[in-house]
């Protein structure tokens, strides 16, 4: 396997002592400020070094007159409850939204604790493409009007654009992505029922958003376009990258080959997906992804003294009345990962200033605020069938699954703040857009989202990266349902239209190019427009609707199969070997299609019906081969067809994939959560796939939110 | 399709496991033979001699190296036997697998044609596998279509692209021409290659013709987070 390079160390002015562990052994103690860290000692790692450097912060803290402690096992404050973990802030969830919020606060001065049901920092975010669509006149939009580089010198390309395709203010953006008139070629309208107030507030905030980034340790590209409902007019998106050095070093923005991935071939633990070259939109040696984003601001939240409390999954929102009241803190529950099959502990990449706590349920006093950045409900099927009733499919799961593990994107900070009393918004978001779900042409993995490699901790939950295909390839197989009959022409199965970006025009749904384009005008979804564009797909629905295996009460759509042979293979060239297959329930192999059908049967946990028509299915398919013709699907006159006739037989698993969350907690434009009745909950504040009420794909949304919050936590008084 | 040998060992054994456990235990259960065709041609010549690969799998993946298969064409008359060699296919656990020559019929049109593999009683039992293929004769063709495949950005040829003109297929050459000798009538010709996506054109053909396919590369799949316009 791919032995792991030595980590980066934190500096050494590093200080992990800023929150009160209320606990026997624990002295007195008070928070402290950023600037008082810079002449402390580094960091504590496990709970005993934590109490150790906590007894010394102590002393030091009541020369500073700092704020009252006990020294009981556990405190109980004024209002009754008893605490044992104090902070200003709590921030639950380490990813897009949560980690900007605590930073942002933590620069404020306040003391912040981060908790994470998962073992690592990151969330989506680290398994991301670290594509940041911001806008409305960002640091990265002026530097690429200016033709100017970054401060560091690693970006060798010109810019991309032209200066009038990135030149906008905060008011055009804002109108750009609440625009009623844009349509998708499906003919969905994708920013129409964006909040008003949320959404100003997100264009306003997109410039310091991008700043804030960058002044975190994040090198972003050349502005390169705009991606998935990032607004149509502007060029806005810049993706985070890392230079390919001799060692991993956030601040001299390096990181090595090994570190970085190697491509077919090994991922890491710093970067769970390969970091792809970032040469068009960077220069030679640039690198991207999720982990250029997320270990720099990870490193910058450590260097600043926020302190994580991982495997530590919130489960209640504490407030003063049921309904009624200021938010007092959260309960939280311990959620460690084991390596599968070892009674080994998954640890974060970094582990300075972290809380090593595994008491089975603590409680954590948030004296200032609770910022729920918990993420969606991707994984968690009764939210989902609210959404899309099929989607109560257990079989299929969130994009990064095994990354996030069991309760990544269990929607739990949506259901904490419903039984508190939030209201939720953008409920009807998640239909129709492309990015939510999906059936990504990847086979043979659960996660087909994720291009997971060995060399990740959580490869082994997974087993195999997948078969990654072009949607041309699906010209070779069949698809079939959970009992062998086929669903949809192959070739449409896994088609993904493009979303209206920029620069618009035809193939992205929009009728004229960039600055052609007239934000809110009519003609933009005239009927004539709409049945000229239209380019929709129900694949996806398709796969995952009723049949005859389908029973009373949950009606399960069951597995999907892609079904091929050797002359499959040998024909397109298909690396069916490891990592991409593996004897995981996800990929079979036999002599004839009888024993395949057996060897699912038995070998696929979410096989709960006979694939009793298959063997027919094949069949009959061979017999339209023979013909040239397809009456089921309308094959054939699309790409030439293909007998599945030549031993050994295969079948790999087609996995619809549930990726974004755009339906969830109702936050105004400070990112603090409404009740139902439209009035703040105090103290409590979210965003990102936690909060709804924007149809707005990617990191964009969920670091601005982030940003908006922490601001926010940060003017409000305490 | 069962022999009286098959069903007969299934009546047997069926009755048997109803008589007693025990001598059902006893009794050797009869294995399934699973038989496959490949390598069909998918047209052929009147009376073209042709090669197709025929396998067989028992049930339990018994030894079948040795055992005779048969085709038999559509009227009944043996077409070709072969033994089974000593080999697995590649890539299986237990196909035995053979090449047999056979002679297309003389009258076009398509003919359901059968692979038999007779059972045995010898310890443990086997039952019969059959496999019905379907053998093809065209007439001759009168005309040759020359397809040139190329890349539509790069304007360079594209060896191995797959051009199917249904019933007739070829693969173009280095020069990504292929030649394509059809009969006169109409046809959609179409062209695909991987990494590329496939095209259709329809053509009347009348007379030797040439005609081309210009395709587009088919972008690799990329995250919602990664789509560029």
């Amino acid at each position: 396997m791919f032995a792991e390079g030595k980590r980066q160390d934190l500096p050494s002015q590093v200080t992990s002592k800023p929150i009160y562990k209320l606990g026997g052994d624990m002295a007195k103690k008070r928070d402290t400020k950023p600037e008082d860290h810079k002449s402390q000692e580094t960091t504590s790692v496990g709970r005993r070094k934590f109490l150790q450097g906590g007894v010394a912060a102590g002393v030091g803290a009541a020369a500073l007159g700092g704020c009252a402690a006990t020294s009981s096992g556990q405190r109980t404050s004024p209002d009754g409850m008893r605490w044992d973990y104090e902070v200003d802030v709590v921030v639950v969830g380490s990813g897009a939204s949560g980690l900007p919020c605590a930073i942002r606060a933590r620069d404020a001065g306040l003391t912040v604790l981060v908790i994470d049901q998962n073992f690592d920092i990151g969330g989506k975010m680290l398994h991301s493409g670290a594509q940041i669509s911001l806008g409305g006149g960002d640091p990265c939009q002026l530097r690429d009007i200016a033709g100017q580089g970054d401060k560091e010198g690693f970006l060798k390309v010109p810019p991309l654009h032209k200066p009038p395709d990135m030149t906008e203010d905060t008011d055009f953006l804002f109108r750009d992505i609440t625009d009623w008139s844009v349509l998708d070629l499906g003919g969905n309208a994708p920013y129409r029922y964006n909040d008003r107030e949320m959404h100003r507030a997100w264009a306003d905030n997109c410039p310091a958003t991008r700043q804030f980034l960058m002044d975190n340790y994040v090198r972003f590209s050349r502005i390169q376009g705009t991606h998935g409902t990032g607004g149509v007019a502007r060029a806005r998106r810049a993706t985070a990258f890392l230079m390919l050095g001799d060692k991993t070093d956030i601040k001299a923005g390096t990181v090595t080959r090994q570190d970085a991935g190697i491509q077919g071939k090994s991922s890491s633990h710093f970067a769970p997906r390969f970091m792809d070259s970032a040469a068009k939109w960077a220069g030679p040696g640039a690198v991207y992804n999720g982990a250029a984003l997320t270990r720099g601001l990870e490193f910058s939240a450590r260097e600043k003294g926020i302190q994580f409390m991982l495997n530590r999954k919130m489960t209640e929102i504490v407030r003063e009345q049921p309904f009624a009241g200021r938010v007092l803190g959260v309960r939280a529950s311990y959620s460690p990962r084991f390596a599968p099959g070892t009674k080994t502990r998954l640890e974060s990449y970094w582990q300075n200033g972290n809380i090593d706590e595994r008491r089975a349920t603590i409680t954590i006093r948030a004296r200032k605020s609770l910022m729920i950045g918990s993420g969606g409900h991707t994984a968690n099927p009764q939210l989902r069938s609210m959404f899309y009733p099929a989607f109560n499919e257990p079989a299929f799961v969130s994009s990064g699954w095994a990354l996030l593990g069991p309760h990544g994107g269990d929607g739990s900070g949506i259901v904490a703040g419903m039984r508190i009393g939030a209201n939720l918004a953008g409920m009807q978001q998640n239909l129709g857009i492309t990015q939510s779900f999906h059936i990504p042409p990847r086979l043979a993995t659960r996660d087909s989202y994720t291009d997971m490699l060995p060399g990740h901790p959580t490869f082994p939950f997974r087993r195999s990266t997948g078969i990654s295909l072009g949607t041309s390839s699906y010209e070779h197989l069949i698809a079939v349902n959970q009992v062998g009959k086929r669903f949809y022409n192959e070739l449409d199965v896994a088609q993904r239209y493009l979303s209206p970006i920029w620069p618009g025009g035809p193939r992205a749904g929009v009728p004229l190019h960039s600055l052609q384009h007239v934000q809110g005008d009519w003609r933009n979804c005239s009927r004539e427009w709409v049945r000229k564009m239209y380019n929709g797909n129900a694949s996806l629905d398709a796969a995952v609707a009723m049949n005859e295996g389908s029973q009373a009460p949950h009606f399960y759509s069951g597995p999907l199969w892609a079904i091929f042979d050797r002359g499959t293979i040998e024909r397109d060239n298909w690396d069916i070997g490891a990592p991409f297959t593996a004897d995981n329930g996800y990929f079979f192999s036999a002599d004839t299609i009888e024993e395949l059908v057996r060897k699912i049967e038995k070998g696929h946990e979410f096989q709960r019906v006979p694939l009793k028509y298959l063997s027919e299915t094949v069949r009959r398919w061979n017999s339209y081969v023979d013909k040239g013709a397809d009456p089921d699907f309308g094959r054939g006159k699309d790409a030439p067809m293909h007998k599945i006739d030549k031993p050994p037989f295969y079948a790999a698993a087609i996995c619809p994939v549930w990726h974004d969350s755009y339906g969830g907690l109702r936050i105004n434009g400070k990112g603090q959560v409404l009740d139902t009745q439209g009035a703040v909950i105090p103290g409590l504040y979210s965003g990102g796939e936690a909060s709804g009420g924007g149809n707005q794909h990617g990191l964009g949304r969920a670091l601005a939110h982030g940003y908006i919050a922490g601001s926010s936590i940060a003017r409000e008084r305490a | 399709m069962k022999s009286a040998l098959a069903v007969d060992l299934a009546l047997k054994d069926a009755t048997q496991n109803s008589a007693s456990d025990q001598q059902a235990q006893c009794t050797p259960e009869l294995h399934a033979v699973a038989l496959t065709v490949w390598d069909v041609p998918p047209t052929t010549a009147s009376g073209e001699r042709f090669t197709v690969s025929v396998g067989a799998r028992c049930s339990v993946g018994c030894d079948l190296a040795g055992r005779e298969l048969t085709i038999v064409d559509h009227n009944g008359l043996r077409a070709g036997m072969v033994k089974l060699g000593g080999d697995v296919c590649p890539g299986t656990e237990a196909l035995y697998f053979a090449r047999i020559e056979v002679s297309a019929p003389l009258e076009a049109g398509s003919h359901p044609w059968e692979a038999r593999m007779a059972g045995w009683e010898t310890a443990p039992p086997h039952a019969c596998g059959s496999f019905t293929l379907m053998v093809r004769v065209v007439p001759t063709p009168d005309c040759v279509v020359t397809v040139k495949v190329f890349d539509r950005e790069k304007q360079t040829p594209i060896a191995g692209a797959r051009v199917v003109m249904h019933p007739y297929r070829a693969l173009t050459d280095d020069s990504g021409i292929a030649r394509v000798n059809v009969v006169k009538g109409p046809y959609d010709i179409l062209v695909s290659r991987s990494h590329y996506l496939p095209t259709c054109v329809g053509v009347d053909v009348t007379a030797d013709m040439i005609s081309s396919a210009a395709l587009d590369a088919d972008r690799p799949w990329a995250p919602p987070d990664e789509d560029h316009a």
